[in-house]
């Protein structure tokens, strides 16, 4: 029964996925969300997150993944608007998660539901007051346009339309554009200003452009700390496994451009089936704890988001309960994951995972698409 | 008492009332505004919500700075003749300036 519920659960937010109409503020917060890394998507998406892991492995996984907000965004567009987006505090961070493992043969073996939420998440830039860092220049510069536009119509002129143009961040008019006299004006009120006065009018657009670059980047880098609960079910219906986790994650360098180093700890228990005994239990109980820091190693220039990123950590486990015979109570781990970006949508993330005291090196090749791709691809074809 | 009706008239004949509206989706944004030439100061739009003037027949010029949020912003003036609409579809920062006129014909 569970299986069915939880696979039936799995294609309807596959459903949603794929039937959604995209919408204009969807898309741009898109655009924001790009700026995150693929490790901060895979600990929190922004929408939605579907990932086919261990493709030539010996079992696969399809997983979904999907924030509250994206759902409830489905019936309601005006949760768009500011002023009830800012208050859906749960819905934006808040995700749950459906994940299919089959065998090689693509034979089922469990299904698991996953139920995330974040308890900071300061790298949520949709939500951050830009006007604390930017705010001064903007005041500045409307009060100081408006001196110069009263100056100039104090002598009987006034600047046309077009002219006008050039203060509109969504047109290319050159500064020369601008009457010579009133240039003038405005070059000696910005040296006037105290928030404008190191500021070439010309320069204006340019340099607030790359302030919001550089705060959004700042803002990229700020904690994230989820909190989330996994319930495995087997194939007989049975819960076989239930697993608690918490992970942190933090930018090292705040100004960053071409590349950032984010801290990424995680601490998780493990509850599951001990095979020793006859019955359904829990008894066999797992401590993991990984820390390692994902190496932002290569950005897009144009688009400012990262391209190539690799995650090395190291790992722990400790099995407190239901030890099977010549079982090692404690073990570590070295993992790493590369992870390339090939489009805006999809990421290629290789896992690798090295183990001392056996010396073995395993690898698991997984793809992972951040958003709706193929709504993009039926949007096309309407 | 009849300074009371004298301005009663004047706002009813000689002032039009004129509303200018922020709409931010998807996030926080905000807007510095300065309307001129006038008295009424520079303001900041927090959120999504619209401002009242009373303006009398000329030529004005409302100047906007801000930070769009990822959904896009909208912009619009409206009066009773009047209806302007301005739209910013990227995230990011956005100035506008917006000249608009109020003849006396539709005062």
């Amino acid at each position: 029964m569970i299986k069915k519920i939880l696979f039936t659960a799995l294609l309807f937010s596959y459903t949603l996925a794929f039937a959604q109409v995209e919408e204009d503020p969807k898309k741009q917060i898109r655009d924001a969300s790009d700026l995150k890394t693929g490790n901060s998507q895979d600990i929190l998406p922004s929408f939605y997150q579907l990932a086919l892991k261990d493709l030539l492995g010996k079992s696969h996984n399809f997983q979904f993944q999907s924030s509250l907000f994206a759902i409830q965004a489905k019936s309601d567009s005006s949760i768009w608007i500011d002023t009830s987006y800012l208050k859906k505090i749960f819905a934006r961070n808040f995700a749950f998660g459906i994940n299919t493992s089959v065998d090689s043969n693509f034979k089922f073996k469990n299904n698991t539901l996953n139920l995330k939420y974040a308890i900071i998440n300061q790298r949520d830039n949709t939500v951050f007051d830009y006007s604390k860092y930017m705010g001064k220049y903007s005041e500045a510069s409307v009060k100081v346009l408006g001196e110069a536009i009263a100056i100039y119509k104090a002598e009987n002129k006034v600047l046309t339309p077009e002219e006008y143009d050039y203060f509109d961040t969504d047109k290319a008019v050159a500064y020369e554009k601008l009457p010579a006299d009133f240039r003038l004006i405005l070059e000696k009120l910005y040296k006037k200003n105290d928030a404008l006065k190191d500021i070439h009018p010309r320069e204006y657009k340019k340099i607030m452009a790359n302030k919001y670059k550089l705060t959004s980047n700042m803002v990229a880098s700020r904690p994230l700390w989820t909190v989330d609960a996994k319930f495995v079910s087997n194939s007989s219906n049975m819960f076989s496994s239930v697993n608690v986790n918490t992970e942190f994650l933090k930018g090292m360098i705040k100004k960053n451009t071409a590349m950032n180093i984010e801290l990424n700890a995680k601490l998780s228990y493990n509850f599951d089936n001990d095979s020793s005994f006859i019955q359904r239990n829990l008894n066999r109980q797992v401590f993991s704890g990984e820390l390692g820091f994902n190496w932002i190693i290569l950005k897009s220039a144009s688009k400012d988001h990262s391209l190539v990123e690799f995650k090395a950590a190291a790992a722990m486990n400790y099995i407190a309960s239901g030890i099977i015979k010549n079982e090692e109570p404690y073990s570590i781990t070295a993992n790493g994951t590369l992870r390339f970006r090939l489009t805006e949508d999809f990421w290629i993330p290789i896992d690798i995972k090295y183990d001392p005291q056996n010396g073995n090196v395993y690898g698991f090749l997984n793809v992972t698409s951040n958003f709706d791709w193929l709504n993009k691809f039926f949007n096309k074809r309407k | 008492m009849l300074y009371c009706c004298f301005n009663k008239s004047l706002k009813t004949i000689n002032m039009q009332e004129i509303k200018i509206c922020f709409e931010f989706k998807g996030g926080k944004g905000y807007a510095y505004v300065n309307l001129v030439p006038t008295n009424y100061g520079i303001y900041k739009q927090d959120f999504s919500g619209c401002h009242n003037f009373s303006l009398a027949e000329g030529d004005y010029t409302v100047i906007i700075d801000g930070v769009s949020p990822a959904g896009g912003t909208t912009i619009t003036i409206t009066g009773d003749n009047l209806s302007i609409q301005r739209k910013i579809n990227a995230a990011g920062h956005f100035s506008k300036v917006i000249p608009f006129t109020i003849k006396k014909s539709e005062l």
